[in-house]
């Protein structure tokens, strides 16, 4: 197990940074996924708007025979009317949590604005460089944020999904 | 199987009931023009009936959102619980068949009007097509009509 641990800090947790376009000062704000979440990335696709529903639902996707639905992080952060815009990928991730009614394990699409990097975290790394952040305002209102850090030139940020594909945060 | 009426608005499929539609009418034909009562736009028909407009695109993209009737479209003239709907769609739509016990729910993220809106979702090929409750979509556009009258006046 020590063994393991020591090899993840030699090696790095390979991570995929989606840029935000949230800003605050000169920091560019970008939401990690680790590896385990990520299932796939796609190609832009027609989404299925559907009436009614908040503007960070940018409606639902057909994968694998499995309706996802797709989350604007923008939008969530800023909760604002959806401009008509175009994606340029969309993240499949592993939100963690599962369906209330079923069990089932609950994915999500990530729609992503701008190409979504790939970034090696090494564990050494987050030892000597970590620096906490305080996330800026549009985030933290959003409930959702996990924590937040400087990795480079990027304030990177942790977002928690589950209460979104759940359900539980159109309630509140 | 059920028969069901195909409607395009925008890009996505839509399917309502086919014993509810009454008619279909062009957006241009200019024998209809709409008229506006109460705040509320209405298409006149025959022997002094007439049928609200309703705008499910607004519903999806908001208040701005462009309405396929203005692209030269369609109205499909259906018949809600108490009233006479016409939904703006993008073509003339057509009748398909289609197993609705195979409609499937949409993901646990969508709750409330979403829901209310759209009960069902069915798969077709690569396609999805979004099953619409006629009731909820009048509803929610004389909600949206109320609530885009009390931002007026303020």
């Amino acid at each position: 197990m020590r063994g393991m641990k020591n090899e993840q800090q030699r090696t790095g947790l390979r991570s995929f940074l989606l840029p935000l376009s949230v800003k605050d000062g000169l920091k560019n704000f970008v939401c990690l996924f680790t590896q385990s979440q990520v299932v796939e990335i796609l190609a832009p696709r027609f989404v299925s708007q559907i009436p009614g529903s908040p503007s960070y639902l940018a409606g639902v996707l057909l994968y694998h025979g499995s309706l996802l639905p797709v989350i604007d992080l923008d939008l969530l952060c800023r909760q604002q009317l959806a401009p008509r815009v175009r994606y340029r990928q969309l993240v499949v991730v592993r939100t963690g949590v599962a369906d209330p009614e079923t069990g089932a394990p609950l994915k999500a699409v990530v729609a992503a604005k701008d190409r979504v990097r790939i970034a090696t975290i090494l564990g050494t790394d987050l030892e000597e460089s970590f620096a906490q952040l305080k996330a800026p305002l549009a985030l933290s209102e959003s409930n959702l944020v996990r924590g937040c850090f400087q990795h480079e030139d990027d304030a990177v940020t942790l977002f928690d999904l589950g209460p979104v594909v759940q359900g539980i945060y159109a309630a509140t | 199987m059920k028969a069901l009426y195909l409607a395009q608005i925008d890009r996505q499929l839509f399917a309502v009931d086919k014993e509810r539609v009454i008619g279909v009418s062009s957006c241009n034909s200019g024998f209809f023009k709409p008229i506006e009562e109460g705040g509320r736009r209405y298409l006149p028909l025959p022997y002094g009936n007439r049928a609200m407009i309703c705008d499910v695109q607004s519903l999806v993209t908001g208040p701005g959102g462009q309405a396929p009737a203005r692209q030269g479209g369609h109205y499909l003239i259906v018949a809600a619980d108490e009233e006479l709907m016409a939904l703006a769609m993008t073509g003339k739509g057509r009748i398909v068949t289609a197993d609705v016990a195979a409609a499937r729910p949409l993901p646990p993220a969508f709750t409330g009007p979403s829901r209310m809106l759209v009960p069902g979702v069915l798969v077709n090929g690569l396609d999805l097509i979004l099953l619409l409750d006629l009731q909820a979509v009048l509803e929610t556009t004389v909600d949206r009509q109320v609530e885009c009258r009390t931002e007026e006046k303020r």
